[in-house]
């Protein structure tokens, strides 16, 4: 800083102080009354550049805390980051040339880094590195030997099974089991590289191309079930008991993507034409794994198996040509649109040999979904009140993979061979869109708009003669209106209401994949639901959505917004999820007391609730003497109702110690509940004198709610060394608290017999950071 | 840890010897965000001739008669009378929002010891 | 020796403070419109070709004092140079008046006791009388075509969104384009999803490792809700490409939309899901195997109070639900892969 400068020439220091402080203070700006004003506005032109360098230190381990910032550990990491630019475009003249090297976060495994050069309005070129390691969980804990992220897994020699007990309550871990378990740190790394180049081939022509090459590996958590198999000691039954554990399942993925477009730019139109290509290869064609409900020496039996193995994703590519462009008809009439055509392949060969395929009639599926686009848009500003616009939007996906007749064993048959057709799902969407805009005399806006959707969906090749899907289409109609008033200078106000219709065809007599246990798998109709009872994305329906929404700014330094949304729908069907409603409120305050200082809150509820009937579809269940007898005819209703809080307070106070010291406070809370009820429409009538709430049963009743409640607090303080130096120290404490009763079926003592414990649990944690760094400015 | 506690070292170290400059480092700024508010900056700046002469040059132009000074430039600011510009044309020279004496004092003061 | 030292120290902070230089006094910036016969040598462009109208008030010496302030009521306007708008050897590269409109009043409007002068002919600030469809007119001059091509009549310009709504043109860094400042930017409206960020299933937007524009194209898109590309599952499959398929046995509303079970912005149900299993799946099957079957505080395990001894709650509804065996919910490759098991 100049001041001190001189005032080291003049004052007395200590010679250490003065020779470290020296080194900071090489800024290359010059202070001197000798220098021209021009000097001054060069130093305006040229970029900040700055290099940071510091130290972060966090207090606990927890993969949820560092989920996606890379602070999952316990210790130290360096803080390091930094960005120059450079080049003669900064210098005033004629150059154009302009270069950057950036990078963040390089002490963690969210680092990124990227450099770029061109020459500005001739051509560009980037190359950079984004890597993402996203922690899932450091609490799994697994009984199989195998890498995190490889796809082999097996149990150790001396394992024995479990589950062999006939008596449940003697189905408990051995020491020797118990012994075998360890934790995972389990998690997936993505790593992208990119590059893009541009050039411009003359002022209204530009070709654009840009790669990217996303490396992932690691694993997601899977769960594999697999038939246990083993009789009951001492009884001729063959027990079926669907044994699920818990699984790395590899991400070992590559995915290449590529864009090249050329654009063209005219007076009254324009033009882009490209391609777009995506290629992922999956390193793995299966993830196997020994199936700890099975003993050595079990005697094989059809459809039991003692390693298990799933697929994974197959190798796919799409390749898609695209053209949009725009035409000002008049400053008044516009037209954009554009049409893309793409080709999805993927024929990854089938898994061979596999003992619970009985018959593939093809080695691999020769996959092809053909993918079409159109739109257009239609705008005209009619008078200087009214604008008109008219949109059309077509969407297909046709999938033109072959069907056929595959066999197999389902995980929960011995010796009964199922058979599924595949269907390759396609539809065909259309909307149309019609709104107006009306201004009513300088601060009125109303907007109505029409929508219309239609969606038919096709099935392709289908090997059988009847629909792969019940729900053959939908169409949705849609009206809403919107008014916007400016009552003020500072006080904006809107409102808007909309309501759609959605109706739906079916075809209750299609035969969906889904198959059955039986000969007559192939005749199952309705996909084996209940006809009156409709699936949600696709049923009937009346919704209503009404907002409204206040913007006051009180003074040049108050500010105030408030809005509202509330969203009403109901279902026709007579099962399925039956209504829905939706409520949320947002209020904001922001408080620029000074021009150094300001203060800001908000708070943010809402609500979700949503109500679904279903049909017991089977007849009496009468499986034991401790089950409920379900009457015919009878049905169950689940209510979801979800209520989320978010609350913020944010402070920043600059100017401080002469304009040197700034600092910023951030504070955010908030709890979110998600909770389910069951409740069954008949007397439970039983043998026993049960009912459905009874703790032998638990099917009805109130599950304990969903919740996660966070805290984040942030402080950071940035002092001003002089110009060119910063010092930045910054503390967070973030605390999560997270219950959830998923996690309950995971616990070791608690086992259900076809549920190997993993002992995770739902990752609340209570984190501080504490960091600090330097940071030096220069031009 | 150890960067940190060499970084608050070295924050401490320069913070000692900035106190002295704060001081009147902090009027400075204060000063400066008055003028930049009342928009004195658009004609005056601090070193440069601008639609009107910089302050460097009005200190330099009374110094020794700091008192005229004064009582010529608080007219300026809070009765607005007609000036000549740099470039030969005249305007009437703006009125800023201080009404106080003391605080037009202070401000003037300021501009002189430039 | 006191005097001398404030002096120098009053000079070296206010030389400091206005950028660190001071000037030679035989160089003049004079101000005022160039038709008017000037006395003194022609006005020098600062920083744009023909902005010296303009920069002969709106120059260094009334950039804002020391570092860039929070409110920002009076922001700087030099910053332009170092941005893509301020490399003067582009011929593309627009001057002040380009954007601001020629703003013959505002310039040549002659001092009248406390009033400042009238607004330039497109004036950006918070409150302005500059009509939105006005202010982007001057951007979309040139700024047309490419990612642009769908924002007439596109959500944002209905509703009256200006390109400054977002944008910060003078400033050295635009908040907007950076990944980590952007979504705080569309927060300022969209404060639904400033709640969602914080639930406990995410997209690592509040890390900074995605941004809104990863996903939406702001700008006018011909894809649902702004997003970038055509449909919404194309725009998932752009990083999830293993979802893509097409897969042997397919999931049907996986194959139609992504959002018939996922929530994109923040869930309180990991991954993103909209429902937990067993009662999501109950929302579109209610026939085979357990999904018409009634599960109440069972799903809750023994925890949840389940006390038979002779038989354990039930992996239908605990853990996982459904999803404990049929896994495989995005589809399957495996031939033998029909109920989703593999």
């Amino acid at each position: 800083m100049r001041i001190c400068k001189n005032e080291m020439r003049m004052g007395a220091l200590s010679l250490a102080v003065s020779s470290a402080l020296a080194v900071m203070f090489a800024a290359p700006m010059s202070v001197y009354a000798e220098e021209s004003w021009e000097d001054e506005v060069a130093t305006i032109r040229h970029p900040t550049n700055y290099i940071e360098l510091g130290a972060e230190s966090v207090s606990k381990d927890s993969a949820k805390f560092g989920e996606y910032n890379g602070l999952n550990e316990k210790g130290g990491k360096a803080i390091v980051n930094f960005s120059v630019r450079g080049g003669d475009a900064y210098e005033g003249g004629d150059g154009i040339t302009r270069w950057s090297l950036a990078g963040k976060d390089l002490g963690t495994t969210s680092r990124e880094l990227g450099v770029a050069l061109g020459k500005q309005g001739r051509w560009n070129l980037k190359v950079g590195y984004d890597e993402l390691r996203h922690n899932i969980t450091d609490t799994y804990q697994t009984p199989l030997q195998g890498i995190m992220g490889g796809n082999v897994f097996t149990l150790p020699p001396s394992f024995e099974a479990f589950n062999a007990q006939s008596a449940t309550s003697a189905r408990v871990l051995t020491a020797n089991q118990l012994g075998a378990f360890h934790t995972e740190d389990v998690g997936t790394t993505r790593k992208n590289t990119s590059m893009a180049a541009g050039i411009n081939l003359s002022p209204e022509l530009s070709l654009k191309f840009d790669y990217n090459h996303l490396a992932q590996s690691g694993a997601k958590l899977i769960a594999g079930a697999a038939r246990g198999g083993e009789a009951v000691p001492g009884t001729a039954t063959t027990w079926r008991a669907e044994a699920v554990a818990m699984l790395m399942n590899p991400t070992n993925y590559k995915t290449d993507t590529f864009n090249l477009s050329l654009n063209w730019v005219g007076e009254s139109g324009h033009l882009t034409g490209g391609y777009f290509g995506s290629l992922f290869k999956d390193g793995y064609d299966r993830l196997s794994y020994e199936n700890p409900m099975m003993t050595a020496a079990a005697t094989p039996v059809p459809g039991v198996f003692q390693t298990t193995t799933l697929g994974t994703a197959p190798d796919n590519q799409l390749h898609q040509l695209n053209l949009s462009g725009g035409y000002a008809f008049s400053p008044a009439t516009k037209l954009a649109g554009g049409i893309s055509y793409g080709r999805n392949t993927q024929n990854t060969a089938f898994l061979a040999g596999m003992p619970e395929t009985v018959l593939a009639p093809q080695a691999s599926l020769d996959g092809l979904v053909v993918t079409k686009h159109a739109d257009a848009k239609l705008t005209n500003r009619t008078t200087q009140a009214l604008t008109l616009s008219a949109t059309l939007k077509y969407n297909e996906r046709d999938n033109r993979s072959s069907s056929n007749v595959y066999q197999y064993y389902a995980i929960n048959n011995v010796t009964a061979v199922d058979s599924s057709a595949n269907a390759p799902y396609s539809n065909k969407k259309s909307e149309l869109e019609l709104a107006g805009d009306y201004r009513l005399g300088k601060s009125q806006t109303v907007r109505l708009a029409y929508d219309l959707e239609k969606i038919t969906r096709q099935c392709g090749d289908y090997a059988l003669a009847s629909n792969c899907l019940v729900d053959t289409d939908n169409t949705e109609n849609k009206l809403g209106v919107k008014y916007r008033v400016k009552a003020s200078g500072d006080l904006g106000l809107n409102v808007g209401y909309s309501i759609a219709k959605r109706k739906g065809g079916y075809d209750n007599n299609a035969i969906t994949p889904l198959g059955g246990l039986d000969a007559n798998s192939l005749t199952r109709v309705n996909s084996q639901d209940y006809v009156g009872f409709v699936a949600v994305p696709y049923a009937a329906r009346t919704q209503n959505v009404l907002k409204a929404g206040a913007d006051w700014q009180a003074s040049e330094k108050l500010n105030f917004s408030a809005e509202g949304r509330y969203a009403n729908t109901k279902y026709d069907s007579t099962y399925g999820v039956k209504d829905g409603k939706t409520w949320g409120v947002n209020l904001d305050a922001t408080y620029n007391y000074s021009e150094d200082g300001s203060v800001s809150t908000y708070l943010s509820q809402n609500r979700r609730e949503q109500s679904m009937t279903i049909k017991q579809n089977n007849a009496a269940i009468v499986a034991s003497a401790t089950a409920i007898g379900v009457p015919a005819n009878s049905s169950w209703t689940n209510d979801l109702k979800e209520d989320g809080v978010s609350l913020g307070l944010n402070a920043k106070q600059g100017g401080l110690m002469a304009g040197k010291l700034e600092l910023g406070g951030d504070l955010t809370y908030s709890l979110d509940k998600t909770g389910y009820e069951t409740q069954q429409n008949y007397a439970g009538a039983t043998t026993g004198g049960l009912t459905c709430s009874s703790p032998n049963i638990l099917s009805c009743g109130v599950l304990p709610d969903i919740k996660s409640r966070l805290i984040t607090f942030k402080l950071t303080g940035i002092y001003a060394l002089d110009q060119a130096s910063k010092v930045s120290v910054g503390y967070m404490f973030q605390q999560l608290k997270s219950d959830d009763y998923a996690y309950n079926a995971f616990q070791y003592g608690f086992t259900s017999s076809r549920l190997m414990p993993t002992n995770q649990t739902s990752g609340s944690y209570a984190v501080n950071v504490i960091g600090a760094s330097y940071i030096y400015s220069f031009k | 840890m150890k960067t940190t506690g060499a970084l608050l070292a070295l924050l401490l170290c320069s913070g000692v010897f900035h106190a002295t400059a704060v001081a009147a480092a902090d009027d400075d700024i204060e000063m400066r965000k008055i003028l930049k508010e009342n928009d004195c900056f658009k004609c005056h700046a601090v070193d440069k001739t601008k639609k009107g002469p910089s302050y460097k040059s009005i200190a330099a132009k009374y110094k020794g008669k700091e008192a005229e000074g004064e009582e010529k430039m608080i007219k300026n600011i809070t009765t607005g009378p007609m000036v000549k510009l740099e470039d030969g044309s005249e305007e009437e020279h703006k009125i800023i929002d201080i009404t106080d004496k003391q605080e037009l004092k202070k401000l003037v003061r300021w501009i002189l010891s430039l | 020796m006191k005097q001398a030292r404030q002096m120098l120290l009053s000079a070296c902070v206010g030389m400091l403070l206005v950028s660190g230089a001071a000037f030679g006094a035989d160089e003049p910036a004079i101000a005022g419109d160039t038709t008017v016969a000037p006395a003194k040598a022609p006005a020098k462009d600062l920083i744009l070709k023909g902005d010296a109208k303009c920069t002969g008030c709106h120059d260094e010496a009334d950039e804002p004092i020391g570092r860039a302030t929070m409110l920002e009521l009076n922001p700087g306007v030099l910053a332009i140079a170092t941005t893509r708008h301020g490399v003067k050897g582009d011929e593309r590269t627009p001057t002040c008046t380009d954007c601001h409109g020629e703003s013959k009043d505002h310039i040549n409007f002659k001092g009248k006791g406390k009033e400042k002068p009238p607004a330039p002919d497109r004036s950006f600030r918070k409150i302005t009388a500059t009509p939105a469809a006005e202010r982007n007119a001057a951007c979309l001059t040139c700024h047309k075509g490419d990612k642009r091509t769908h924002w007439e009549g596109s959500q944002h310009a209905a509703n009256d969104v200006a390109c400054n709504s977002c944008h910060k043109v003078h400033a050295e860094h635009d908040p907007v384009r950076n990944k980590k400042t952007q979504a705080e930017v569309c927060f300022t409206c969209h404060k639904n999803e400033r709640a969602d960020t914080h639930k406990i299933s995410t997209h690592p937007l509040a890390a900074g490792k995605m941004g809104c524009s990863d996903c939406h194209n702001a700008h006018g898109s011909a894809g649902p809700k702004l997003l970038k590309k055509n449909t919404l599952n194309e725009t998932c499959f752009t990083c999830h490409a293993e979802k893509r398929g097409p897969f042997l046995w397919e999931h049907q509303p996986v194959t139609e939309d992504c959002s018939s079970c996922h929530t994109p912005h923040g869930s309180n149900i990991t991954p993103l899901l909209k429902s937990r299993a067993p009662f999501m799946c109950s929302e579109c099957h209610d026939g085979p195997h357990n999904s018409d079957v009634p599960y109440g505080t069972v799903a809750a395990g023994i925890q949840g109070g389940y006390a038979n001894p002779n038989m354990n709650p039930t992996e239908n509804a605990t853990g996982r639900g459904c999803m404990n065996c049929h896994s495989m919910v995005h589809g399957s490759n495996h031939p033998a892969g029909a109920l989703l098991h593999r």
